[in-house]
C-alpha cells in the first residue's frame, strides 16, 4: 500500500486501514518485543548483572587488606582513608540494622511462613481496676503486624546488601586512585555534596518518605491480596491463601452466592465507560466554553473567566456534599426533577440507574469544567496568530479554522493531560462516593458480601467499600486484589497511549 | 595574561565516538584564535573543554604553565561569553556583572569600583540599573562582556557570541571586541562558523572538520595557502570555483584540462608546478582546480593579454554596490551531466554592459589557482613538501641516481626500468653524506627553510640551515631505509622500513613489580626517592626553625619596650572608636532622612504628572465630543456623517486604551527614576559605612600590631610550619609513586614525566589497558636486564646500517631493527631496553596517544 | 451594494455575539447558583431545603457554629489550618527539591527514578491507608490529627511533575555561567533558579495549602479508628461530612460557607499564578 495509494481512498476506508494498521503493529510490537527478550536478558547479563561481582572479586584479589576489611565492616577502608564522613555514615547503617533486625526483624520474618499461630485470647489487655479495655495489645499473634514487620524487614535486608556492594565498589575505588596518586579528604565528600553530588543531599528525604508512606505500603497491599485477612479486626490470625481471591473473583460465587464474576465485569464496565465519558465531555465543554470567551468580540472576559474559577476556589468536597444534599430525597434538585417528572415522588434519584449516571456525569462537568477551561484559554492564546490569517487568506470558515488549526494543536498539546485525565477519572473517588455513595445497589436475590457495591460504584469505590466501611461485608483481602487489578486496567491503557504520544519520549526537545 | 598548552586532547564520548581527536596547539600569551567549521566539527566542544565545562577524555591542558585538566571550572581564572549571553534575568545588570566578584567575597567597594570601570568600557554606565530584558541584543552581549572582563581572566571564551544579533550590530560587536582584545592583552578563544568573524577578527585561524584540525595558519595564509578543498571551500566568500581537471606535463610548459566543460586548455609555468609529485603530471590523474572570483576577470585590460581565456555564459549578477558578482556557466560538454561542475562567479566593478544569457570571454590568472588532489582533496603543491619523487633505473647492482653509484644491497631491487623512488625530506640529511648539489633556490616558510637543489641531473627539494644561499655547493646523505621504490606503471616494488617498532606493555606499580620479580633494586629507588625528599625537608624545617627563633625574640623585645605607654595608646584607640560610632549614628539618621525625603518628593512627581494626564486626556475627550457634535449639526451629507460617527465611535472605543498605556508609560519612567536614586543613597550611605568601619578596623589592627608583635608573629609562623608539613606529606606520597612498563617478564621504570602524562590520561583505569609503545630505530639501549633479542640479519642502507633481529613477547614473534655503534655477530644474543624518551606510547585499545 | 453586503456581514457578526452573551450568561448561572443556594440556606431557621430563599432569616446558624462543643467549627478551623501551613510549607520544599534534581541534575538513575513514580501514580492510593496508620503507631505518632500532615507531605514527591516542566523552561547556559562565575549548585539553585521560579512556587504553595482543606477520607479513617479523638480535634472536612440529617442543613451551609470564604480569597488573590501553573503545566502533560 504505496502513500499514494493511500492517500487516493475515501476518508473512511483509511480510518479502516489506519485501524488495521493500528492493531498489526500492536501485535507486531508485542512479537518482536517478546523475541527481543532473549538478546536483552543477555545484553542486561554481561552489562550490568556480571558487573557487581567482578568487582567484588576485583577488591578481594586486588584491594590491600584494609579495603578487604570492608567485605566485614563497612566503610572501614574510607575511615582509614580520611574519608570519615562518608566511612561512618555506611557503618552507621550496617550497626542500625543489625540491632534491628536481632531486635524486632528476625522474630517477626520466623512467623512469616504461618503469620502467627498463637491466637489470641482478647483483643485488648483489659484494664483490672476499670474493666475497660485500656488501648493496649495483649501479647499473642497478630498476623497484620507480622507481615507488616516482615515486608519492612526484607526492605531494609536488600538495602543492606546494596549498601554493602556500594561501600566495598567505593573503597575499590578509593584505593586505587590512591595507587595512582589523587587523594581524596573529607573536605572534599561536603564539597562534593554540595557540587557535583547535589542530587543526593535534594532527593534524600523526599526519597525515604516516599519508600515508607508508598512503596512499602504497595507491596503490603500486593502480598495481602494472598490472604483471607478481611480487615474486620486489627489483631487476628489469617494465613496465606494463595491465588484463591483471584480465582474466585473470576469464576466463583461469593459464599452468599452471588455472582462474583459478574458483578465484577459490570462494575469494570461501568468504570471504563464513566471515565470514558468523564474525560471527554470536560475536554470538549472546556475547550468550547474557552473558546467561547476567547473569541475576539466578547467583552468582560475577565468576569466570565473568575465566574467559573470561583468553582475551583470552593473546596471540590464542600460543593459535592452541598450536591449531594441537594440530591437528598426531599432536596432542591429531586423536588425540580419531580416538577419534570423524571422521578416519582419521595424517592431519592439514585434509586434509577441510568439516571443516577447521567447525573454524576453532569455533576462531574460541572466541576471539570472550568479546569479544562483554564487549561485551552491557557493553549489558545499561545497558538501561534500567523495560523489563523493564513487560514483566514485561504477562506476557511471560523468551524473549518477551528478542525484544521485549533483541534489538532489542541490534541497535539494535550494527549498527554487527556491520558491522565483518564487516568484520574478511573481513580476519581470524591465524585462518586460523595455523590451517590455508589447507590442504587445491585438488585441480587441472594446476598453478595463483598461491600456490598452499588449500579454507579466504580472499581475505586467498591475497593473503599470492601476496605474500609465497617459491617460484615467487609473483606480487606479482596479489596487489596481489586487494588492491584485497577493498577493492571491503567497500566494497560498507559502503555498504549504513552507508547504513541511522542511528548513523554521528546521530552528533551521541549526543555 | 597567559599562553595554553593542548597536547593531544582526545574527546571520546563512552559509546566510541570520538568528537575530537589529538588537538595540539600552542597558544601564545595575547593572541586571539578562531576555531571555525561546520557546525559539529567539535569546535565548541574543544572550547567547553578548555572551559572545563566537559572533561577531557586525554591528553594536557595547560592554562599558563598549571596543568588544569582536573580543576574546576571557577579554578582555571577563565571567563566565557555565552551565545545566549546566559545573563541572570532577575538581576540588574550592575548585579549581573557583579555577581561573579560577590560569590568571591570581594569587597563591595572594590566591586563597585571595577563594575564603573568595564561598564564604561563598554558604554553601560546609563543602563546599570536596568534589567536585562529591558535591553537590546547588542547590550545584552555587551553586558555579558562586561562580566567577563570583570573576572580579569588568564583566557577569555566566547562561544558564538554573535550569531544571535542582525548584521549590522554583528559589525559593531565584532570591532568592538577586537577593540576589547587591544585594549585588555588577554588571550582570546573565539569559535564562530561565520568565516568573515574568522578573517577579521582572528591572529590565527583553526580550521576544523569532523573532530579533527585541518590548518592553523594566519587568515592570509589560509586564504592564499590553503591545504585541502574544504578549507579552500570553507574561507572565502563567495566561495571558492571548482572543477575537474587533468594536468599534461608538455615542453613548454604544464597544460590545465577541462574534464566537464569544453574549454581551451590553461598553460601553467613549469615553475608552478615543481613542488607537485609527477604522477599528477601524466594527465591520469583526476585534480581539482580551485579559484576565487577575484583571480578571473570579464575586463578588457585582462583579456587583452591574450592567454587564459575561457568563454562563460551569464545567468545572473549580484550587485553589492561596490562592486559585482557575475554568476555564469562554462560551457559543458554534451552528455556528461551528474557530477560535473561547470559554475563560476567573477568579480567585477559593475556588470560591464552585459546581460543575462550574454556568452562573454574571461582570463583566468593563473598564478592565483590552486590544484587539489580529486581524492585526497590534499593540495599537490603544498609550501613545504614532505617528500621529493624521482625518476631511478636500477640494473645489475647500479643504480643512477646522484650520479650513479652502488646499490645498497640492503635494496630488494635488482631491476627496475624507468621506475620511480620517493624519498622523504628528513631522509636527505645536508652537511654530511658525499652528494653533492648546487643551491638553485631558497625558500622561506614557517615550518621550515627549504631550498631547490640540483644534485648530479636530478632538481629536489632538501630542508636547509641558516646560512646555506642560492648558489650555495652543499653535501647531503640519503638514507635510503627510508626510500619507497615504484615501477613505471605505480606499482608498489619495494616499500620504506617501518620508521618505528612496536612493542606492547602494561603499566605496573612498585607493589606488584616486587611482588613477581623480588628485585632489591626496585625497592632502593623507592628507598633512595624518600631519603632525599626527607633530608631535603630536614634543611627546610630547620631553617623555618631558626628564622622563628629570631623574629620571635626580636618581637618579645619590641613588645617590652612599647609595654609602658600600651594604656595610654589604649585609651587613646577608644575615644577614636566612640568617634567612628557617633559619626556612623549619624550618617545612618542622615540616610533615613534622606530617604524619606526623595520618597516624598517622588509621591508629589507621581501626582503632579498624574494629574496632568488626566487633564489632558479629559480636554481631548471634550474637544472631540464638542468637535463631533458640531459636524453631525452642519453635515448633511449621508455617507460623511457615517464616516464621521464611525470615527468617533473608533475614538471612544480607543480613548481609554490610549490613556492606560500612556499613564502606565509615564509611571514606569518615574518609578525607574524613583528607584535609581535610591539606589544612588543607599550604594553612596553603604560606601561611607565600609570606610568608616574600614578605617576603625585599621586603627585596631595598627594598634595590636605595633603593641602587642608577639602574638602575630607566633600565628604567622604556626602557619608555615603547617604548611610546609603539609607540603612534605605531599611530596613523600609522590616520591614513592613509582611506575613500571611490564613486557611479559621484564620490568622498566618510567621516568616521572611520561608516568604523570598517563596517569593524567586514563586516571585509575591505567592497571586495566594494554599500552603500544612505538620505538624508533635508534631508540634502542643495551641493558644487562633487557628483552632478549637474536640478531638475525644485517641491513645496509647505504650510510645508514641496521641490524635486524627478531624476539619473543607474549607469545607473538617480534621484528625490530636497530643501529648500533658497535659492530654485532649474526645469531648473538642481545639485551634491549628501550629509551621511552624517544619513544611515541599509544593507548592500544582506542588509540589515544599519550606521550 | 458594498454597504448592504457590509451591513449583513455586521449583523451576522453582531447577532453571533449576542447568541454567545447569552449562553455565557446561562453558563454563569449555572456554575454559580449552587453557591447562592448555599448561602441562601446558611440564613434559613427552619431548614426547608425545597425553597431557594429562607422561610425567614437568622444569624443563628453561624452562632451555633461558634458556641454548640459538638460541633466545635473554630477547633475544626484551626486544626485543618495548622495542618494545612505545615503541609503546605514542608511538600513545597519537597516537591521544588524533586523537581529541581530531576529536572536540571544529571545522574545514573535519573530515568528510571521517574518511571517509578509514574507508576506508583497508577495505584490506588488509599489502600496503602491503612498501612500508614500503622507505620505512624510503629513511629508513636498515630491518633492525633497531626499525624495528618506527616502521611500528606511524605509522599509529595509524586507530584514534582508540573514544577519540573517549570524547570525546563529556564536555559542551562545559566547554570554554566554559575559554575564558571565560581557558584556551585546549590548556589545556581538558591540564587539563580528559585528566584525566576516565583510563579511555580506560589503555585505549589497554593495547591499544598488547599488541598488538606479537602481530603476527609483519610481524616475521616483515623478519627474512626482511634478512640482517643474527641470531635474537637477533627479536621474541617471530616466535622462538616459528620453533618448527615437534613435537619442541621443549616448549621452545615454555614460551615461550609465559613470555610469557603478564605480559601476562596486566597484563591483570587494568587489567581494569576495558578492560571499559568496549569496553563503552563498542563503543555507539559
Amino acid at each position: 500500500m504505496t502513500k499514494l495509494q493511500y492517500l487516493s481512498l475515501t476518508k473512511p476506508e483509511r480510518v479502516l486501514v489506519d485501524l488495521g494498521n493500528f492493531f498489526r503493529n500492536f501485535g507486531k510490537g508485542i512479537l518482536n518485543w517478546f523475541k527481543s527478550i532473549p538478546l536483552k536478558l543477555l545484553k542486561f547479563w554481561n552489562h550490568t548483572l556480571s558487573v557487581p561481582f567482578k568487582t567484588l572479586e576485583k577488591a578481594m584479589t586486588k584491594g590491600n587488606w584494609w579495603v578487604r576489611g570492608n567485605f566485614l565492616v563497612f566503610g572501614l577502608y574510607q575511615i582509614f582513608h580520611k574519608e570519615i564522613a562518608r566511612g561512618i555514615l555506611y557503618l552507621l547503617y550496617e550497626v542500625v540494622f543489625i540491632w534491628f533486625f536481632i531486635r524486632t526483624g528476625l522474630p517477626y520474618l520466623q512467623k512469616l511462613g504461618t503469620l502467627g499461630t498463637l491466637s489470641l485470647t482478647s483483643h485488648y489487655m483489659v484494664d483490672p481496676s476499670s474493666g475497660v479495655a485500656d488501648g493496649t495489645f495483649a501479647t499473642g499473634d497478630n498476623s497484620f503486624t507480622i507481615l507488616l514487620y516482615s515486608i519492612v524487614t526484607i526492605f531494609l535486608a536488600l538495602l543492606f546488601v546494596v549498601l554493602w556492594y556500594f561501600s566495598i565498589r567505593d573503597a575499590k575505588s578509593l584505593y586505587d586512585n590512591t595507587l595512582v596518586g589523587k587523594m581524596s579528604n573529607n573536605k572534599q565528600f561536603f564539597k562534593d555534596l554540595v557540587d557535583s553530588k547535589y542530587h543526593t543531599l535534594l532527593l534524600a528525604v523526599p526519597l525515604v518518605g516516599l519508600v515508607a508512606f508508598t512503596i512499602i505500603p504497595i507491596i503490603f497491599m500486593v502480598t495481602i491480596g494472598f490472604t483471607n485477612y478481611n480487615g474486620a479486626e486489627r489483631i487476628t490470625l489469617f494465613d496465606w491463601v494463595g491465588f484463591d481471591n483471584y480465582s474466585l473473583l473470576f469464576s466463583g460465587f461469593s459464599n452468599g452466592g452471588a455472582n462474583v464474576v459478574g458483578i465484577f465485569f459490570k462494575i469494570l464496565a461501568w468504570t471504563l465507560l464513566w471515565a470514558l465519558i468523564a474525560t471527554f465531555t470536560n475536554y470538549f465543554l472546556g475547550m468550547v466554553v474557552a473558546l467561547l470567551i476567547n473569541k475576539k468580540g466578547i467583552k468582560l472576559k475577565k468576569l466570565w473567566r473568575t465566574v467559573l474559577i470561583f468553582t475551583i476556589a470552593v473546596p471540590q468536597f464542600v460543593s459535592l456534599m452541598l450536591i449531594n444534599r441537594m440530591l437528598d430525597v426531599n432536596g432542591f434538585l429531586t423536588d425540580l426533577f419531580v416538577k419534570f417528572g423524571w422521578v416519582p415522588a419521595k424517592v431519592s434519584p439514585f434509586q434509577n440507574a441510568t439516571l443516577a449516571r447521567v447525573i454524576i456525569i453532569v455533576i462531574n462537568t460541572w466541576v471539570g469544567v472550568p479546569y479544562t477551561m483554564l487549561i485551552s484559554s491557557g493553549i489558545l492564546m499561545n497558538i501561534p496568530e500567523d495560523l489563523y490569517e493564513s487560514a483566514r487568506i485561504d477562506g476557511a470558515s471560523s468551524f473549518k479554522m477551528y478542525r484544521s488549526i485549533t483541534l489538532p494543536y489542541m490534541l497535539f498539546i494535550t494527549g498527554p493531560y487527556l491520558l491522565s485525565q483518564f487516568v484520574g477519572n478511573i481513580n476519581n473517588f470524591n465524585i462518586i462516593y460523595l455523590l451517590s455513595h455508589g447507590e442504587p445497589s445491585f438488585s441480587l436475590d441472594k446476598k453478595l458480601g463483598y461491600g456490598d457495591p452499588g449500579e454507579t460504584d466504580l472499581l475505586i469505590t467498591w475497593i473503599y467499600k470492601m476496605s474500609m466501611e465497617s459491617g460484615s461485608t467487609k473483606n480487606y483481602a479482596m479489596a487489596c486484589v481489586l487494588g492491584v487489578l485497577v493498577f493492571l486496567v491503567i497500566a494497560f491503557f498507559s502503555l498504549i497511549f504513552y507508547g504513541r504520544t511522542g511528548a513523554v519520549k521528546n521530552e528533551e526537545d521541549f526543555s | 595574561m597567559a599562553s595554553l598548552k593542548l597536547e593531544h586532547i582526545y574527546k571520546v564520548y563512552p559509546n566510541g565516538h570520538k568528537a575530537v581527536s589529538d588537538f595540539n596547539m600552542d597558544i601564545k600569551d595575547g593572541e586571539f584564535i578562531v576555531f571555525v567549521g561546520p557546525s559539529g566539527c567539535g569546535k565548541s566542544t574543544t572550547l567547553r573543554m578548555i572551559a572545563g565545562l566537559e572533561d577531557i577524555s586525554s591528553g594536557e591542558l595547560y592554562i599558563g604553565d598549571t596543568l588544569v585538566n582536573d580543576m574546576q571550572p571557577k579554578d582555571r581564572d577563565i571567563a566565557m561569553v555565552f551565545q545566549n549571553y546566559a545573563l541572570y534575568p532577575h538581576m540588574t545588570v550592575y548585579e549581573n556583572m557583579a555577581f561573579g566578584l560577590t560569590l568571591r567575597k570581594v569587597p563591595r567597594t572594590e566591586i563597585h569600583e571595577k563594575v564603573m570601570w568595564a561598564a564604561d568600557v563598554l558604554g553601560l554606565t546609563d543602563y546599570l540599573d536596568r534589567k536585562p530584558k529591558a535591553m537590546s541584543g547588542g547590550q545584552r552581549q555587551r553586558v555579558s562582556l562586561g562580566r567577563a572582563i570583570l573576572r580579569n581572566p588568564k583566557v577569555m571564551l566566547l562561544d558564538e557570541p554573535l550569531s544571535n544579533l542582525d548584521a549590522k550590530l554583528r559589525g559593531q560587536m565584532r570591532s568592538m571586541i577586537s577593540k576589547l582584545h587591544q585594549q585588555l592583552k588577554t588571550t582570546f578563544i573565539y569559535v564562530t562558523h561565520d568565516q568573515v568573524e574568522a578573517m577579521t577578527l582572528g591572529t590565527r585561524v583553526v580550521v576544523m572538520k569532523l573532530g579533527r584540525v585541518q590548518q592553523i595558519d594566519t587568515p592570509q595564509n589560509l586564504y592564499d595557502h590553503p591545504i585541502n578543498k574544504f578549507v579552500a571551500g570553507f574561507i572565502g566568500t563567495p566561495q571558492m570555483n571548482f572543477f575537474n581537471v587533468t594536468l599534461q606535463e608538455e615542453k613548454d610548459g604544464v597544460y590545465v584540462k577541462w574534464s566537464d566543460c569544453e574549454q581551451a586548455p590553461l598553460k601553467l609555468s613549469k615553475q608552478q608546478l615543481l613542488k607537485a609529485e609527477k604522477k599528477y603530471l601524466q594527465g591520469k590523474l583526476p585534480i581539482v582546480l580551485g579559484f576565487r572570483c577575484e583571480a578571473i576577470s570579464a575586463e578588457e585590460e585582462e583579456l587583452s593579454k591574450g592567454d587564459n581565456i575561457v568563454d562563460v555564459t551569464i545567468s545572473h549578477f549580484e550587485e553589492l554596490g561596490n562592486e559585482t558578482l557575475i554568476y555564469g556557466d562554462l560551457k559543458e560538454i554534451e552528455g556528461l551531466g551528474g557530477e560535473s561542475t561547470t559554475s563560476v562567479i567573477i568579480k567585477a566593478p559593475n556588470k560591464l554592459g552585459h546581460v543575462p544569457g550574454d556568452v562573454i570571454k574571461a582570463r583566468v590568472n593563473v598564478e592565483k589557482i590552486h590544484l587539489f588532489d580529486a581524492e585526497s582533496e590534499m593540495t599537490i603543491i603544498p609550501p613545504v613538501p614532505d617528500h621529493n619523487v624521482l625518476p631511478v633505473t636500477i640494473e645489475n647492482e647500479k643504480m643512477d641516481l646522484f650520479g650513479v653509484s652502488t646499490k645498497p644491497e640492503s635494496i630488494p631491487v635488482d631491476f627496475l626500468k624507468n621506475g620511480t623512488v620517493s624519498l622523504p625530506l628528513d631522509a636527505l640529511k645536508v652537511g654530511e653524506g658525499e652528494v653533492d648539489a648546487k643551491v638553485i633556490l631558497v625558500e622561506e616558510h614557517r615550518e621550515a627553510r627549504i631550498a631547490l637543489v640540483k644534485a648530479a641531473d636530478k632538481e629536489l627539494f632538501v630542508e636547509v640551515g641558516e646560512k646555506v644561499k642560492a648558489g650555495d655547493k652543499i653535501k647531503f646523505a640519503v638514507d635510503y631505509s627510508r626510500a619507497t621504490f615504484r615501477d613505471e606503471n605505480d606499482k608498489l616494488v619495494a616499500s620504506p622500513l617501518a620508521e618505528r617498532d612496536n612493542l606492547f606493555a602494561q603499566f605496573v606499580n612498585l607493589k606488584t613489580a616486587f611482588a613477581v620479580t623480588e628485585n632489591e633494586s626496585f625497592n632502593k629507588i623507592r628507598d633512595d626517592r624518600v631519603n632525599e625528599v626527607n633530608a631535603r625537608y630536614e634543611k627546610l624545617e630547620a631553617d623555618l626553625a631558626a628564622e622563628k627563633e629570631a623574629k620571635l625574640a626580636e618581637a618579645a623585645a619590641l613588645q617590652e619596650q612599647k609595654a609602658p605607654q600600651v594604656i595610654e595608646k589604649q585609651a587613646e584607640l577608644k575615644t577614636k572608636e566612640n568617634e567612628a560610632n557617633l559619626k556612623l549614628k549619624e550618617l545612618k539618621a542622615k540616610y533615613s532622612r534622606d530617604v524619606k525625603e526623595a520618597k516624598a518628593k517622588h509621591k508629589q512627581i507621581y501626582k503632579d504628572e498624574m494629574a496632568k494626564i488626566n487633564e489632558q486626556y479629559k480636554k481631548m475627550k471634550e474637544d472631540e465630543k464638542r468637535d463631533y457634535k458640531q459636524s453631525m449639526m452642519n453635515n448633511r451629507d449621508r455617507e460623511s456623517r457615517r464616516q464621521r460617527r464611525l470615527a468617533y465611535s473608533i475614538f471612544r472605543e480607543s480613548f481609554p486604551q490610549m490613556k492606560a498605556n500612556d499613564i502606565e508609560r509615564k509611571t514606569n519612567s518615574l518609578e525607574f527614576d524613583k528607584e535609581t536614586e535610591l539606589n544612588g543613597l543607599k550604594a553612596h550611605f553603604s560606601q561611607n559605612k565600609n570606610f568608616l568601619k574600614a578605617e576603625i578596623k585599621g586603627e585596631q589592627d595598627k594598634f595590636k600590631e605595633e603593641y602587642y608583635p608577639l602574638e602575630s608573629a607566633s600565628k604567622l609562623y604556626a602557619n608555615k610550619e603547617k604548611e610546609l608539613a603539609k607540603k612534605k606529606e605531599d611530596d613523600l606520597l609522590h616520591a614513592q609513586l613509582i611506575f613500571f612498563f611490564k613486557y611479559e617478564t621484564k620490568y622498566q621504570l618510567i621516568p616521572d614525566a611520561i608516568t604523570n602524562r598517563i596517569i593524567q590520561g586514563l586516571g585509575n583505569k591505567v592497571f586495566t589497558k594494554t599500552f603500544r609503545v612505538e620505538v624508533p630505530h635508534n631508540g634502542f639501549k643495551e641493558d644487562k636486564d633487557g628483552l632478549e633479542f637474536k640478531v638475525v640479519s644485517f641491513v645496509n642502507y647505504g650510510d645508514v646500517k641496521m641490524y635486524k633481529c627478531t624476539g619473543e613477547l607474549f607469545g607473538e614473534k617480534v621484528v625490530v631493527y636497530i643501529n648500533q655503534e658497535r659492530d654485532i655477530q649474526l645469531g648473538e644474543k642481545v639485551k634491549l631496553i628501550p629509551d621511552l624518551e624517544k619513544t611515541q606510547i599509544y593507548e592500544n585499545e582506542l588509540n589515544i596517544r599519550l606521550y | 451594494m458594498a454597504e448592504k453586503h457590509f451591513a449583513s456581514k455586521r449583523f451576522a457578526e453582531k447577532s453571533q455575539r449576542v447568541l454567545i452573551y447569552v449562553i455565557l450568561t446561562v453558563i454563569s448561572v449555572i456554575w454559580l447558583f449552587p453557591f447562592f443556594y448555599l448561602i441562601m440556606q446558611s440564613f434559613a431557621k427552619v431548614s426547608n431545603p425545597k425553597s431557594i430563599f429562607p422561610v425567614e432569616w437568622t444569624f443563628d446558624n453561624y452562632k451555633t457554629l461558634f458556641t454548640s462543643d459538638t460541633r466545635p467549627f473554630l477547633n475544626w478551623w484551626l486544626n485543618t489550618f495548622l495542618i494545612a501551613l505545615a503541609t503546605a510549607v514542608l511538600q513545597t520544599i519537597f516537591v521544588l527539591a524533586t523537581a529541581y534534581a530531576l529536572s536540571r541534575l544529571r545522574f545514573a538513575g535519573r530515568k528510571g527514578l521517574m518511571k517509578l513514580i509514574l507508576i506508583l501514580g497508577m495505584f490506588p492510593g488509599f489502600l496503602g491507608m491503612l498501612v500508614n496508620y500503622y507505620l505512624l503507631q510503629l513511629l508513636g505518632i498515630d491518633g492525633s490529627m497531626f499525624s495528618l500532615i506527616i502521611v500528606y507531605f511524605a509522599s509529595s514527591a509524586m507530584s514534582y511533575y508540573i514544577a519540573k516542566g517549570f524547570f525546563d523552561t529556564v536555559s542551562r547556559s545559566l547554570d554554566e555561567a554559575v559554575m564558571i562565575d565560581g557558584g556551585s549548585k546549590n548556589t545556581v539553585f538558591w540564587r539563580i533558579i528559585l528566584p525566576l521560579s516565583k510563579p511555580i512556587i506560589i503555585y505549589t504553595i497554593l495547591i499544598s495549602f488547599t488541598s488538606p482543606w479537602g481530603d476527609f477520607m483519610f481524616g475521616n479513617f483515623i478519627a474512626g479508628s482511634s478512640r482517643t479523638m474527641t470531635s474537637a480535634d477533627y479536621t474541617v472536612a471530616v466535622g462538616l461530612y459528620k453533618i448527615t440529617d437534613m435537619s442541621e442543613f443549616g448549621v452545615f451551609c454555614a460551615g461550609a460557607v465559613m470555610v469557603s470564604i478564605p480559601i476562596t480569597a486566597l484563591f483570587f488573590w494568587l489567581q494569576r499564578y495558578y492560571v499559568e501553573g496549569i496553563a503552563g503545566g498542563a503543555v507539559k502533560g
